[in-house]
């Protein structure tokens, strides 16, 4: 008789174990989003329609294209690293498309010397990251993307210095999205984590 | 003694106190600097990621791992220009971007400090709370500082560690304990030794001066210090003294010459003179008269005179010491008593010797002591001039004999006293003067002394010497 009341409350207290422990369950993080198709035609096109003239442009470019030709071949197996390639991808782009502004007439007025001399600071900013970015990464081109950004930034730096605003603006454009290109590989080379496991949080609940 | 020690102590304790509050002072001032470079550098932390994650419109959905990463390449670009200070984010629940740029090993530092980990969420929890938060370490090597700062959804912090700086309270403890540990016991052992050193040397100059009193050649051992500079006094001093001594010697050794001359030429004259006026008297008889026998005594007589004097004046030679042996006093005593005890019934004068310890010995010339004795006891039957007595007390005073010879006669007036061991100093007439002289200097020769005290009534004469016990 004792035995069975003791067995049920053993039975009774392992349930209400399970049940809190499913209420007290962490939801799982949120996947990456897939990139979006759209997204990834438009880059495609932006690339295929670019027939940029100077040396330095038409091998952005074909890392550009390099990058997309991969995030499409990963995109199956490894949704993150294709996202990032295809980021990287789209950065490079536009890198080649800010330099291809300055060819286009009419085009909007250009920043005052001050904003660009504001972004320019940040530009130099984000190459102090560019040795991280290039140790980081494990692509074999991100030495060079990292060498392009500097050269954007010194002709953008230039270009401020004789103000000619447009070309040091769309320059310093062009190594922000350099570096940004070069940030996305670097993420590309760390494993994502899986998902954390149930249970209490790791840290205080109230802390942010 | 302990006036000293307390002063010291306080001195000591005084000098910890305002050390301890100069180190406390250099500390606050550079945990103060640290805290506001660790502000600084938190500020730019903080506005680079609102820049970063502001200019991305994919940052949330970017993977934790991809975030750290932008993040740590921030904080390694921005901490590089702040000297051993590492930090990161806190964001999203975790600690996010930790880099160490100027760290020394030359390494790529990433992983976050397992031992402070604990104080640095500790202040990212202040932070969450009031917006700012803070924590400083006092380790037993190191002092850690942490600094954060919370912005909407993320906070920056930063840390540094400052070498040399340990836990103040604790250093101070160790500190007071140790100088106020070595401090007393320096002070103790200083004063210890002052204090020692001095009675030791005190003592040394005092037992030095005693001897000085009886022995003019003897030198105080040199010291150091202000003992020493005395010490050399004192020996200037008994230097000038022995130099003065021996020049006030010899004056009274020429003095005493002179007058010892002077009295030598008046005892021989006058006898001279009773011989030359005999001689004379009996020249101018010759022929004329018959020469008398008592005419030819007188002459003899003043010869025997002069031939007394002599033989006493040669007693001041004879300060031989030969044949001097322990040898027991009792007996020479008796033997003069027994010589002078006609001449003594003669004038009813009854003399009785006393002796506490018959036996007591001393290493005399019995010739030389039955001279002395004689002389005294002789002094002491003249004075008496009729009925009295004369009391010999023998007895021992330590590693000393005395003998007092005590007669019941006048004593000695006042203005003879000082004379009294002068030669040829004499209030009796017809006495020579050289009795007590000689008997000094034959006492002294014995290694012994010669003494006058009065007696009330009478004289006592005191001679001492040293006591020997017989040899086997």
């Amino acid at each position: 008789m004792v035995q069975a009341v003791l067995g049920t409350l053993v039975r009774m207290v392992v349930v209400a174990l399970m049940i809190h422990a499913l209420l007290a369950q962490a939801p799982l993080p949120p996947k990456p989003p897939p990139p979006a198709a759209g997204e990834r035609s438009a880059i495609k096109t932006k690339i295929a329609e670019m027939h940029p003239s100077g040396k330095l442009e038409q091998d952005l470019l074909a890392l550009a294209r390099t990058y997309l030709d991969r995030s499409n071949r990963t995109a199956p197996e490894n949704p993150f690293v294709s996202t990032r390639d295809l980021v990287a991808a789209g950065a490079l782009a536009h890198a080649v498309d800010h330099q291809q502004h300055m060819l286009n007439n009419p085009a909007p007025p250009p920043p005052s010397i001050e904003e660009i001399t504001r972004h320019l600071d940040r530009v130099y900013f984000r190459l102090q990251q560019a040795d991280y970015f290039v140790k980081q990464s494990v692509d074999p081109d991100a030495k060079a993307i990292a060498a392009f950004a500097r050269e954007y930034y010194e002709r953008a730096v230039k270009a401020r210095d004789r103000s000619e605003a447009r070309t040091a603006d769309e320059s310093a454009k062009s190594a922000d999205e350099c570096m940004r290109a070069l940030e996305s590989l670097a993420q590309a080379s760390v494993a994502v984590p899986p998902p954390r496991p149930p249970g209490p949080p790791a840290h205080p609940s109230h802390l942010l | 003694m302990l006036f000293v020690l307390a002063a010291a102590i306080s001195v000591a304790a005084l000098t910890v106190v305002l050390i301890s509050n100069a180190i406390r002072s250099a500390e606050r001032v550079v945990i103060s600097d640290t805290r506001k470079m660790l502000s600084t550098a938190n500020l730019e932390l903080d506005q680079q990621y609102s820049y970063r994650v502001s200019s991305d419109s994919s940052w949330p959905s970017l993977p934790r791992a991809a975030q750290d990463v932008s993040l740590r390449a921030i904080s390694q670009a921005t901490l590089r220009s702040y000297p051993g200070v590492e930090g990161g984010y806190f964001s999203n629940g975790d600690i996010a971007g930790y880099s160490f740029p100027t760290h020394g090993s030359g390494e790529r530092k990433i992983d976050v400090p397992e031992a402070e980990l604990t104080d640095i969420r500790a202040a990212i929890e202040g932070a969450v709370r009031t917006g700012h938060g803070e924590q400083v370490l006092r380790g037993s090597r190191d002092l850690v500082v942490i600094e954060a700062v919370a912005n909407a959804d993320h906070v920056a912090w930063t840390m540094k560690r400052l070498s040399g700086l340990t836990d103040p309270g604790e250093r101070r403890r160790t500190v007071l304990l140790v100088f106020l540990v070595v401090a007393a016991l320096i002070s103790v052992a200083g004063t210890l030794a002052t204090v020692f050193g001095l009675r030791h040397g005190l003592a040394e100059l005092e037992s030095g001066l005693a001897r000085l009193e009886t022995d003019l050649e003897f030198e105080l051992t040199p010291r150091p210090g202000e003992l020493g500079r005395i010490s050399k006094s004192v020996n200037r001093v008994a230097a000038a003294r022995r130099k003065l001594e021996a020049e006030l010697q010899r004056e009274d050794r020429l003095r005493a010459i002179g007058r010892l001359a002077a009295n030598i030429a008046h005892e021989i004259r006058n006898p001279l003179n009773g011989i030359r006026l005999t001689m004379q008297m009996l020249k101018q008889k010759v022929g004329r008269e018959p020469v008398r026998a008592k005419d030819i005594d007188l002459v003899i007589e003043e010869v025997d005179r002069l031939n007394g004097l002599l033989t006493e004046l040669l007693a001041f030679r004879e300060r031989s010491t030969a044949g001097m042996e322990p040898q027991p006093a009792l007996p020479v005593i008796e033997r003069c008593v027994q010589l002078l005890k006609p001449q003594a019934d003669e004038s009813g004068i009854q003399i009785h010797v006393r002796a506490a310890d018959p036996d007591i010995s001393a290493p005399v010339e019995p010739k030389q002591l039955t001279q002395v004795l004689t002389n005294l006891l002789l002094n002491s039957i003249a004075a008496i001039s009729g009925r009295g007595n004369i009391d010999i007390d023998v007895r021992r005073n330590g590693h000393s004999m005395s003998i007092d010879i005590h007669d019941s006669g006048p004593g000695v007036a006042d203005e003879d006293r000082e004379h009294l061991f002068d030669p040829f100093y004499t209030s009796r007439p017809g006495g020579t003067g050289l009795g007590l002289a000689v008997s000094r200097e034959l006492v002294q020769a014995m290694g012994g002394t010669l003494t006058y005290r009065d007696g009330s009534p009478g004289a006592i004469f005191s001679l001492t010497l040293p006591a020997g016990e017989l040899r086997p």
